[in-house]
């Protein structure tokens, strides 16, 4: 018998060794979040791990009261998701309220407010002090706008003051923003210009951001249904930028039965509860986002660069170096987004095709050290591959190496 | 920072819950030959590995002697790998050589030849009964020319003839025939009708077909490099007209160096040179596809192929003008596409692949409450948890199951 345990030992060994594919190192789930706008009558265990299967780990949802919170987060339990706190009694006794959940296993952090503007923080302030003599350790959520809203809407003369303002009075723990970028064939100025400012005075703050992807319609002049191509751009711009989270707005559509309502439709459930063709390619995209998490959560940005033969978006900055290991980097003057990150031991470079309907050519020569990391996480040598390859609409192609000792 | 790092902690630490999702069951998994596989100088545990990922059961190279065969074997072996083995002893002493491997665990067939002509199949019968005298478990494999090679090279002016010749002369378990239909911005006219040729004489055979998918550039008129769309739509088409096995042309970019043939073929998910192409990792995609839905089409008993659209159906095929009773509408809006009615074990599928390879379609599907829809990873859903109309990607396939009704 000792000898067929040894050969048993033996196939064993061989055979985990044959399989064994280097991965990266799992280090936790990204956050990803989205309003949801599930209907209270469809608050249900199988909605919740419909939710799931989505690839969405933590839910936005306005619940009338306690009860139906309740109920809530304990299908959210049952479904292995969680949710964000949103409920009117949360506003009227934060204290008690927060006490009554605080501990909750499927207990998110606290759904403040979305879009405020300036003249709002002080009360802000208030209600989010109020919540945290009770609990310190969960999450405030206040989602701020983007920087081409105008005065009117931030209630402040710039949009610096107004982040600013934001990260002096609110105690976040994340700065959140929304931009939806991708038009129809182009897309918009200003948005890496807003991922440059948000992504550096969050840096200033010592808070993580966390940034959008649209997975609705939106309006005419936007891109719809949403492609599994703006997706990913929206998602892996954000990350590449050092975001720590992402948002889906949004995952239910809504009907509106007042005039001050939106409309929003074509997102991954429409308004009679079926899921739509965007229900699939969220599925991908979350997935694809927690394959690669491992780079991207706890990463230190060290540089974020623009190529392209034409103008590079305003407020970011031309690429014009690259870390010692790479000795070639060449999209052929295709528009593309060069990250360089660090986490652990190890540095990343994340290049992002910036054309959302077309694909690149991609060329990259690396040292002997350089590895390619594949969509699934897995690591291979980049010299097991050609040096020249497509790189997919809006879509990502990351290499790793040791980070060089200092 | 600190904080931040709590937050990530939370995630970290709510564990999900399992989903315990239905799932289609399978009785095994669809065939995946590899032609041009790796090189015998390549023939290493770690290149073997690396064809397992991208999702090849089986491989096929043409061996310059049987020391080669049997290191390729060896090493197949250790990664889960089937060959078809294929060297010059096998033709000059079958009887050896064929006791010389028959017993070996990779072994899964024998390659005779490549596009044989009519006259040449005579004699390939006697071989192919050579080997089945000695083993009977392993397959004999010939791969037919498509239905646009002329008459010099078929050694006939009738396709038909041809095929029925070859399922009588060769004592073959499958049939098996090359078409690489997908140009840069059209369809071949005849490679419908070749489905319908070879599917309808294999089922008058008794006998299940293979057929192929182009891995590679081919030539200037070709689609290049190859798109996970034009995979796609080659291989569900196959699948759909009842295919029992997918082939790859080829794994590795074929040169005067190690191709046979001579053939200079570019672009094929390991260049020339040893490094992964982009099309790597797309077939590495389709065969995981094929793999989730190996339970819709492996064993399955095509039903009906039809074909709609506003244009022209191909040449040879049949106008979709009925749906089984379950399915109450479907709609392309006048886009071109296959659908393909198959039975397996207890259940019906309706197999929707969208024949526009560069551009998605609208599908609009109404079916009764019995209805399930197949994801692509093999997960089936109440086809009422979706919209009834969808976007259908360039060459992708959309499925639908409910029970067979009782006969």
């Amino acid at each position: 018998m000792t000898r067929i345990n040894s050969l048993i030992a033996f196939f064993v060994f061989l055979a985990a060794s044959l399989c064994a594919q280097e991965k990266l190192a799992n280090k936790g789930v990204m956050p990803i979040n989205a309003y949801a706008f599930i209907p209270m009558n469809q608050i249900n265990l199988t909605r919740f791990l419909e939710v799931k299967e989505s690839g969405i780990n933590l839910v936005i949802d306005n619940f009338p009261d306690i009860a139906a919170m309740k109920k809530g987060l304990d299908l959210a339990e049952k479904a292995g998701i969680k949710l964000l706190l949103s409920c009117p009694e949360l506003k009227s006794e934060p204290e008690k309220t927060a006490g009554l959940f605080m501990n909750h296993p499927a207990m998110g952090g606290y759904y403040i407010y979305d879009e405020p503007g300036m003249s709002l923080f002080p009360e802000l302030k208030n209600w989010c002090k109020r919540i945290q003599t009770v609990d310190k350790q969960h999450l405030l959520y206040v989602n701020i706008w983007p920087d081409f809203a105008g005065p009117s809407l931030l209630k402040a003369d710039s949009y610096k003051t107004f982040v600013s303002e934001f990260l002096k009075e609110l105690p976040v723990q994340v700065v959140s923003f929304d931009y939806y970028p991708v038009m129809a064939n182009h897309l918009s100025k200003s948005w890496y210009q807003n991922l440059e400012l948000i992504s550096t005075e969050s840096k200033k703050a010592g808070l993580p951001f966390w940034a959008f992807a649209l997975t609705s319609n939106y309006d005419a002049d936007h891109i719809m249904p949403q492609t599994l191509a703006a997706l990913r751009l929206q998602s892996f711009s954000n990350l590449a930028y050092g975001a720590q989270g992402i948002c889906y707005y949004e995952y239910w559509d809504r009907t509106p039965t007042s005039a001050a309502q939106e409309d929003d439709r074509g997102g991954p459930i429409n308004a009679a509860g079926k899921r739509t063709v965007v229900f699939d390619r969220v599925k991908q995209m979350s997935a694809e986002i927690q394959a690669l998490s491992p780079l991207f959560l706890g990463a230190k940005t060290i540089s974020v660069r623009h190529t392209g033969k034409g103008m590079i978006p305003v407020g970011t900055i031309r690429l014009t170096t690259l870390p010692k290991p790479i000795k070639v980097l060449d999209t052929n003057g295709a528009p593309a987004l060069v990250s360089v990150l660090e986490n652990g031991e190890n540095t990343f470079l994340v290049v992002v095709n910036k054309d959302f309907l077309n694909s690149i050519n991609l060329t990259v020569y690396g040292d002997e050290t350089v590895k390619k990391v594949l969509k699934d996480g897995t690591l291979v040598p980049a010299s097991n591959y050609e040096s020249t390859l497509e790189l997919d609409p809006g879509d990502i192609s990351v290499f790793m190496f040791p980070s060089e000792r200092r | 920072m600190k904080k931040y790092f709590f937050i990530i902690l939370l995630f970290c630490l709510s564990a999900g819950l399992s989903n315990g999702q239905q799932k289609l069951a399978s009785n095994g998994e669809i065939p995946i030959l590899a032609w041009y596989s790796i090189p015998s100088g390549e023939t290493t545990v770690e290149r073997y590995l690396e064809m397992k990922e991208a999702g090849i059961t089986y491989q096929f190279n043409g061996y310059s002697n049987a020391e080669e065969v049997q290191k390729a074997l060896d090493v197949a072996q250790k990664t889960g790998i089937k060959m078809v083995i294929s060297c010059p002893e096998l033709r000059t002493d079958p009887e050896k050589t064929v006791k010389r491997f028959m017993n070996h665990p990779a072994l899964v067939g024998y390659h005779l030849q490549d596009e044989p002509s009519i006259s040449q199949l005579k004699g390939l019968g006697e071989w192919g009964r050579q080997i089945k005298a000695i083993d009977k478990k392993h397959f004999c494999y010939v791969n037919l020319f498509p239905n646009h090679a002329d008459s010099i090279q078929l050694g006939t002016k009738d396709y038909l003839v041809y095929v029925r010749e070859y399922i009588k002369q060769i004592p073959v378990q499958f049939i098996s025939f090359d078409y690489y239909p997908i140009m840069k911005d059209r369809i071949s006219k005849t490679w419908y009708n070749n489905l319908e040729q070879v599917s309808g004489e294999a089922v008058k055979a008794g006998l299940p077909f293979w057929a192929f998918a182009l891995t590679t550039n081919y030539d200037n008129d070709h689609v290049t490099p190859q798109t996970l769309a034009a995979m796609r739509l080659q291989v569900y088409s196959d699948l759909a007209y009842g295919a029992q096995g997918i082939q790859y042309f080829t794994y590795w970019s074929a040169t005067s160096m190690n191709a046979p043939s001579g053939e200079d073929q570019r672009g094929a998910p390991i260049t020339a040179t040893g490094k992964r192409s982009v099309v790597y990792d797309r077939v590495k995609l389709m065969s995981q596809e094929i793999k989730n839905l190996s339970g819709v089409f492996l064993g399955s008993k095509v039903v009906s192929v039809r074909h709609t659209g506003k244009g022209m159906i191909p040449g040879g095929t049949i106008r979709l003008t009925t749906l089984p009773k379950e399915i109450k509408v479907l709609d392309t809006n006048g886009a071109p596409a296959l659908v393909s009615v198959l039975e397996n074990g207890g259940n019906t599928f309706l197999v929707i692949v969208n024949k526009d390879f560069l551009s998605s379609i609208n599908v609009t599907v109404f079916g009764d409450e019995s209805v399930n829809k197949v994801l692509k990873d093999g997960t089936v859903v109440p086809a009422s948890a979706y919209e009834n109309s969808m976007e259908l990607d360039p060459g992708d396939a959309e499925i639908f199951m409910f029970p067979t009704a009782k006969k």
